[in-house]
């Protein structure tokens, strides 16, 4: 027998129970059933629709695949890509063969740009404050500003973009420089080069891009270095430094010394690995430097470390000619500066090319520029052409909060983004395989980014943005074979032009447009101090292997 | 106390054993009957189509070529639904019937024909190889040089299509002849067997 006084917990308890779900046993049969009936009503096959053309375009046929060559960017650099088209709609992307930045492969970047054509949150019309509007809305807007820019030779304005490689885009800018020539051009890619650009200032006494020659290369050291694992020329690395791997005799098989903070694919595919704090790295640089005839101090590294460099070093000597020293991204200027006189000793397999990025400044530099320049008062009309410094920029520049203040701000991204949260206009921003464009790759090579779909929305390109800055409206394509027609007068000037041109949209690469080779100056040893064993945390700030600066957070395939 | 069992408790008791085996199989059995219906299948079964087109008028009577309409049928995996400017551009342009046709090419909007012969998504049927070797149209398609409105002639079921490739042999024609609608198998067919899989 239950107790006669009710408990009132117990009674709480039953009825916090019924109010959550008031289904008895009966209800909850009968439910089950109607679910079942309904489930067997369901079992038809829906109608099918067969749609055809109106008018059968060109080319098209229903079922049969097309390849076209076109470019994707990585950080501002090309990479040559065969996108297989169905019926009008890309579906596959693949390596580009002629390509020197592809040679037939891809990476996940790649392949995941044809989600990210398709991204439902892409952004679909132009946007100012809360209001989606029109561009002929936005070129109204625009146009006051403009005046005023003109009027005082562009003294306020500014423009803002990533790494530029563009010929079309560089051209265009140009243009907008001649026309205003006060206007300043900020450029800021979160993924930069200014340690390397600046340790080939400290070696060298100009900026040069190195290139190695790793099919060439028989002891390669790393200093944290990875060009195997993911960016912009990876892809032609990786195949290069496999290969080398792959050469029959031992004697000839490319062996590697890794030194890393942290793992890389380079270093799981060392031969010889150490584990050594970020500021350490330098040491190990240094012991090699000095091992090499170098007047450098002595570099205190742990016993085992002491026994990795020296071994490298002797390695490295034993092979002059073959042997390559490469210091990481993330190494300081001074060990890019002393790799650079390792690989002068050691007369590596290196290119040197002139850097192509029309500006000096190094990344960083630049967009504390632009920040302190908007705190001055100084800037009253920003265009940003897709980049996304509310987000990828450094925090303490607190760039939203400046860009917020400036009084006219246009932002051009493929996202409604951190960045766009900001400005006063939001323009949607055409995927790269909608577009006609032009972009080079590492080492130089130019190759055609052509359309393989019209623009799912009512996006532009940044080609489209700078014309009508400049007030023509000639459509990307125009824009881009201008450039090359002009580039055909003066570097190709036989055949025909259509031809020319057509070749190079088939094949996917300008030819010989690989930025020519030159031979560096003797490099200088710098003054690179030795680190001391520090104890604590440092933080390395690195892209990411998937989703890169950030910018492909939404794209599912890289999650 | 009455008798628990009653006198046709042995009769129950006797249907019951009877069931158990044949009530199972003859589920399935019904089972079986209703997903090969043409209820399931869609054979024989005529859909709904925004303009009555006759393809026994076009090919029985006007001897028009499969390929004239369905170009994509030896190159590709499906054989293609002409776009509207093939249609009747030239002959009978007022029909009433056309009506459609004619609203179509004025307002550039497809044409949405309903499907008739369904397969499902998990089968990747390609047109151009069947033609090739040797496989008719009308293998699949039926008679349509007498169907005044189409419909699906066979039906498309697994077992159906297993069949064929179990033995192809006798629906294999000539190269010459795939699309010949009125073609009937010689006698000589099954001597022809080892030309026709060659």
């Amino acid at each position: 027998m239950p107790s006669m006084t009710p408990n009132p917990d117990a009674r709480i308890r039953d009825r916090r129970r019924s109010a959550k779900l008031d289904v008895d046993r009966r209800a909850a049969l009968k439910m089950f059933a109607a679910g079942a009936a309904l489930a067997v009503t369901s079992c038809g096959r829906p109608a099918e629709e067969v749609v055809p053309y109106v008018e059968m375009p060109g080319r098209v046929a229903p079922g049969i695949l097309l390849r076209f060559a076109t470019t994707l960017p990585l950080g501002g650099y090309g990479r040559g890509v065969i996108v297989t088209s169905l019926e009008g709609r890309p579906i596959k992307i693949d390596g580009n063969p002629r390509h020197p930045a592809s040679l037939g492969a891809t990476d996940v970047f790649a392949e995941a740009e044809l989600l990210s054509l398709y991204d439902p949150d892409r952004s679909k019309a132009p946007r100012t404050g809360t209001l989606i509007a029109s561009w002929s809305a936005f070129e109204a807007a625009l146009r006051p500003h403009l005046e005023r820019e003109q009027a005082r030779a562009g003294a306020r304005f500014a423009l803002l973009t990533g790494r530029v490689t563009s010929p079309t885009l560089v051209r265009q800018i140009r243009d907008l420089q001649r026309a205003l020539p006060r206007a300043r051009w900020y450029r800021y890619e979160p993924v930069d080069d200014d340690s390397a650009r600046a340790g080939s200032m400290l070696a060298f006494g100009r900026p040069l891009t190195s290139i190695p020659r790793f099919g060439d290369v028989r002891v390669a050291l790393m200093l944290d270095a990875d060009p195997i694992g993911f960016g912009p020329e990876q892809i032609r690395f990786s195949r290069d430094l496999i290969s080398a791997r792959r050469s029959r005799t031992s004697h000839d098989l490319l062996r590697i010394y890794a030194a890393e903070p942290s793992w890389t694919l380079t270093g799981a595919a060392a031969d010889h690995h150490i584990s050594l704090h970020h500021r350490l790295i330098r040491n190990v640089a240094l012991v090699v430097a000095r091992e090499l005839g170098a007047a450098v101090a002595d570099a205190p590294l742990p016993p085992d470390a002491e026994k990795f460099a020296r071994a490298a070093a002797a390695d490295l000597k034993a092979r002059k000619g073959e042997a390559i020293a490469l210091a990481g991204r993330r190494q300081p200027a001074e060990v890019h500066a002393l790799t650079h006189w390792i690989n002068s000793q050691l007369q590596s397999p290196i290119g040197f090319i002139a850097p192509f990025d029309p500006i000096d400044m190094p990344h960083a530099q630049s967009l504390a520029g632009l920040a302190s320049d908007i705190r001055l008062g100084e800037i009253e009309t920003l265009i940003i052409l897709g980049a996304n410094p509310a987000y990828d920029g450094p925090g303490d520049l607190a760039l939203g909060d400046a860009i917020r203040t400036v009084p006219f701000t246009v932002h051009l991204g493929s996202h409604d983004d951190e960045t766009a949260a900001y400005t006063s206009w939001y323009l949607p921003l055409s995927h790269p395989l909608e577009s006609w464009s032009d972009l080079r790759a590492f080492d130089g090579t130019a190759s055609i980014v052509q359309p393989l779909i019209r623009p799912l929305y009512d996006t532009r390109t940044a080609h489209d943005v700078l014309a009508l800055l400049g007030g023509a409206a000639t459509s990307s394509r125009d824009l881009v074979r201008e450039t090359w027609s002009s580039y055909w007068r003066d570097d190709v000037g036989r055949g025909e032009y259509e031809a020319w041109w057509r070749a190079s949209l088939e094949d996917g690469v300008v030819a010989n447009s690989a930025s020519a080779a030159i031979e560096p100056p003797t490099a200088n040893l710098p003054q690179v101090m030795p680190a001391n064993a520090s104890e604590g945390l440092t933080v390395i700030l690195a892209p990411d292997p998937v989703v890169w600066d950030g910018s492909r957070a939404n794209n599912a395939w890289l999650q | 106390m009455p008798q628990i069992f009653r006198p046709y408790a042995d009769t129950v008791a006797r249907a019951a054993l009877v069931a158990i085996p044949t009530v199972p199989l003859l589920g399935i059995g019904i089972a079986y009957w209703f997903a090969t219906s043409n209820h399931i299948t869609g054979q024989s079964i005529v859909v709904d189509q925004p303009i009555p087109f006759s393809h026994q008028h076009h090919i029985g009577g006007l001897g028009i070529d499969c390929r004239y309409c369905h170009a994509g049928v030896e190159v590709s995996a499906t054989g293609g639904i002409p776009p509207t400017h093939t249609c009747h551009s030239q002959l009978y342009t007022n029909a009433q019937m056309l009506a459609p046709l004619r609203t179509s090419l004025a307002e550039q909007r497809p044409i949405h024909w309903s499907k008739v012969n369904r397969l499902p998504d998990y089968v990747y049927f390609d047109h151009s190889i069947h033609i090739a070797k040797g496989v008719s149209c009308t293998t699949c398609h039926g008679p349509v040089d007498r169907m005044p409105l189409m419909q699906q002639a066979v039906p498309l079921t697994m077992e159906w299509c297993l069949d064929c490739y179990r033995d192809p042999a006798p629906n294999l024609r000539p190269a010459s002849q795939v699309f010949d609608a009125a073609w009937k198998a010689p006698a000589d067919q099954a001597a022809q067997r080892h030309a026709l899989l060659a």
